[in-house]
């Protein structure tokens, strides 16, 4: 009965997948080394706030659509999906360890990077 | 998505930021500054105006003039250019009021507080059910009117408000082909389903994402594509009434603080229903089920109810809900393994507690109630033919499932009490020889038994999850919100979840969204004809 019923409660634990083979180098440090400014991400110098996906788009594709193509063979695609297009800092942290958001509800073993 | 439709008036507010317009939140001071405000107001306008056309931003929002002062730090609330309607909440309801208002030749304002199109329509699978449409037509099916009343009726025990329930069986032929033509919505292939079903589910194609996604996809596109305004991070808090108590605009809570809209014609509240409220669901549902898993949207909380109660609204069918299966550790829907006719569904200590033949639906809402833990798995053998999809399904979820070629051996995979897992399947399987499932507690009344004896076995775990509420502010026909002597609230409509009366106990798969289509296309409607009349007087 003890095993039947942690199916339900520790599931979601057993799923939560890092990027800790880039634990100790995050996002923006390595953008740092491609000399990508603190303001190319952030729009200010002294950043208070996450970046908005307008600066990180300037670079990479010019819009979801464009990401979409490029990780379509991903599953499930996280550049297109029912939740829509969120900003992408809910999943990309740049200080700190990336996290899927989507596995508040779900388990999906996919890396974020 | 272009970045001054994303952030609404969100541009423009900070261009606006250091206009002097202030007005005092009280209201005893709010009529005694109207005069002075009208005035100032029309300054403001053309201040606005002025700055909006410098800032380039006139083209993106030319629909929106938004004049706010520093609203935040002077304690103030920023009064606002009138609309034609105002929109509150962007779901499936919502959107569709917007455009179809639009191409009436109406002004809209459509405010979402989150930062996209947030509520449930965004985790629906996409089924829209409907008669008459084109598409039907085109597969030669003839899904008639009258069969869908009768059984919109039937599944709400006769507690559907006949008149609403008419509207949407008259309607929804074109409010679906609207979806195809206007918005762009394509169907996969239709296929014959069971009661109550039928021919009358329109599956969206969602092209990799849930078929309401995909929906909601489109309706931003197709309100991007008029220059719709859409305002996120944009919460209604409250409604604006004038002196007859005819609803004028709505309050709402933006990032530069709080902000007055003014609607000419109406406010259509299409927040959604209350779902995701917890102090509502115990209140108006009570006991186990308001405690049970969240299927949706965690930001439907119940603001159809918030915002129109203080007016007088007539709020029905406030203890209704619509539950279906889930794993909430992966929101994985197990609804194909419990509505195929076959298995037996075991608590946690391997008894059965359910006659198996209800719908998938029934054996959900049940579930809280006969288990304390509203925890249960189906038990399947390989007689099931679509065993193999539900088990790809689950794997590629990482959702959880038991496979295994012995009865004893799935029970003691899943961690179940062995003996009783075995005495409940022989149990089944020998009333099903002597022909006497129907006697066993609780009875088993499918109408194709089948033994269980064909390994390997499954198991696969489901719960009762909440998947939207009924409950809300009652409508008439032409989507106005009533009042407790069923009257109109002069400028308040409600449609999709948010609208009470056209659900009761259960609905029919699909008619959900194709619902909030309907009614959504009815208010703009309606709203065009009243700012119409106003115009001509
Ligand atoms: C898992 C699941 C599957 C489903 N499958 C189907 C299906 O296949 N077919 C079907 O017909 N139905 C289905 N439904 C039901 C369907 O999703 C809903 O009935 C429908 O989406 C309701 O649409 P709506 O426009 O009324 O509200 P919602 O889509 O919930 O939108 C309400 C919006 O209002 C916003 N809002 C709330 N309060 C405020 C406020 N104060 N100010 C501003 N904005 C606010 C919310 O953030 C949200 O964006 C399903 C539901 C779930 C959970
Ligand atoms: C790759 C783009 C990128 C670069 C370059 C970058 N950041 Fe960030 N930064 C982010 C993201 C994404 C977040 C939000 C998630 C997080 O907290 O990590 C963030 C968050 C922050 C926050 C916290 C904001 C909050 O929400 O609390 C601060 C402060 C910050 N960054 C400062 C800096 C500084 C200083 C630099 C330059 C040394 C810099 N960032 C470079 C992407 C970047
Ligand atoms: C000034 C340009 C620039 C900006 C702004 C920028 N990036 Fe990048 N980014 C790059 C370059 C260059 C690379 C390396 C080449 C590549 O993979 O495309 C990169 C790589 C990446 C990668 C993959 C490789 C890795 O190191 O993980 C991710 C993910 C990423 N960026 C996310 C973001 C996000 C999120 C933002 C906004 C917060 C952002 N970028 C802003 C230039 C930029
Ligand atoms: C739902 C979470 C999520 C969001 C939101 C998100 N990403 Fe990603 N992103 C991922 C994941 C997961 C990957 C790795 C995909 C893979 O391995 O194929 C990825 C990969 C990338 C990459 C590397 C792509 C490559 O060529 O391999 C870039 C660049 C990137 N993201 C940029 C963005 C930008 C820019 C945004 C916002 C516009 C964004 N992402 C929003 C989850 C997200
Ligand atoms: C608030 C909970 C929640 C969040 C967050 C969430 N989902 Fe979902 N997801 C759901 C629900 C509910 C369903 C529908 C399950 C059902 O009833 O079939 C779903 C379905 C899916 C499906 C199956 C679609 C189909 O048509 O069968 C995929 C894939 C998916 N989600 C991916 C994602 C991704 C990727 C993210 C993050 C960007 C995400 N989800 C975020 C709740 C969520």
């Amino acid at each position: 009965m003890k095993n039947a019923l942690t199916v339900f409660a520790l599931l979601a634990m057993n799923f939560v997948f890092t990027s800790s083979s880039m634990a100790d180098e995050h996002l923006a440090d390595r953008h740092r080394k491609l000399q990508v400014k603190c303001a190319s991400c952030h729009g200010e110098t002294k950043p208070f706030t996450a970046p908005k996906m307008d600066k990180c788009l300037s670079c990479h594709g010019g819009s979801y659509e464009k990401l979409a193509s490029k990780t379509a063979h991903t599953h499930p695609n996280p550049h297109f999906t029912h939740i829509g297009d969120k900003e992408c800092s809910s999943c990309h942290k740049g200080h700190k360890e990336s996290q899927l958001f989507c596995n508040d509800c779900h388990a999906f073993d996919v890396k974020v990077p | 998505m272009d970045d001054a439709f994303l952030a609404g008036g969100g541009q423009l507010t900070a261009q606006l930021e250091h206009s002097e317009l202030q007005i005092s939140t009280s209201n005893e001071h709010e009529r005694a500054l109207h005069m002075e405000q009208q005035n100032s107001r029309r300054e403001m306008i053309k201040k606005c105006l002025a700055v909006a056309a410098t800032a380039g931003a006139a083209g993106t929002l030319s629909n929106t003039v938004l004049s706010t002062a520093n609203a935040k730090e002077a304690n103030t609330v920023s009064t606002i250019e009138t609309f034609d309607l105002i929109i509150v909440g962007a779901g499936t309801g919502g959107l569709v009021t917007a455009i179809e208002a639009y191409d009436q030749g109406l002004k809209p304002l459509l405010i979402e507080k989150m930062d996209l199109p947030a509520g449930n329509s965004i985790y629906a699978l996409g089924g829209v059910c409907a008669c008459g449409t084109r598409f039907q037509k085109e597969a030669g099916i003839d899904a008639n009117k009258e069969d869908l009343f009768t059984d919109m009726m039937a599944v709400s025990a006769g507690q559907a408000d006949p008149a609403l329930t008419r509207t949407y069986v008259e309607q929804v032929g074109g409010a679906v082909d609207w979806l195809q033509d206007t918005v762009g919505l394509k169907f996969l292939k239709m296929i014959q389903m069971p009661y109550p079903f039928l021919n009358r589910l329109h599956r969206i194609d969602g092209g990799g994402i849930t078929g309401g996604g995909k929906l909601i996809r489109l309706l931003v596109a197709a309100c991007k594509k008029r220059n719709i305004p859409l305002h996120f991070n944009t919460k209604a808090v409250e409604l604006i009434t004038d002196s007859s108590m005819s609803v004028s605009g709505v309050r709402a809570l933006t990032d530069n603080g709080l902000v007055d809209f003014k609607a000419r014609g109406g406010v259509v509240i299409a927040s959604g229903g209350f779902s995701a409220n917890s102090e509502m669901l115990t209140a108006y549902v009570g006991g186990v089920m308001a405690k049970i898993p969240l299927r949706g949207s965690p930001y439907v909380t119940g603001e159809n109810i918030s915002l129109a109660k203080p007016l007088f609204a007539k709020l029905v069918n406030l203890d209704q809900f619509h539950c279906g299966p889930i794993l909430a550790a992966t929101h994985v829907n197990p609804a194909d393994a419990l509505s195929n006719g076959h298995g037996v569904i075991l608590d946690l200590r391997g008894k059965r507690i359910i006659d198996e033949s209800n719908t998938y639906v029934t054996k959900a809402r049940l579930l809280p109630v006969v288990t304390p833990e509203n925890k249960a798995y189906i038990l399947l053998d390989s007689r099931w033919a679509k065993a193999e999809h539900m088990v790809k399904k689950f794997t590629e979820s990482n959702s959880p499932f038991f496979q295994d070629n012995t009865v004893e051996g799935l029970a003691n995979k899943v961690g179940l009490p062995v003996d009783a897992v075995i005495s409940s399947v022989n149990g089944y399987n020998n009333a099903l020889k002597d022909n006497k499932l129907k006697e066993l507690t609780p009875p088993c009344s499918y109408k194709t038994p089948e033994p269980l004896d064909r390994p390997p076995y499954y198991a696969f775990p489901y719960e009762a999850g909440m998947t939207a509420t009924f409950g809300g502010p009652k409508i008439n026909v032409s989507a106005q919100v009533v009042n407790m002597e069923d009257r109109p609230i002069n400028g308040l409509y409600a449609v999709g979840n948010a609208a009470g009366g056209l659900f009761f106990k259960d609905y029919i798969g699909g008619s959900q969204l194709a619902g909030a289509t309907v009614f959504g296309r009815i208010a703009a409607r309606h709203i065009a004809q009243i700012c119409k009349k106003a115009n001509k007087a």
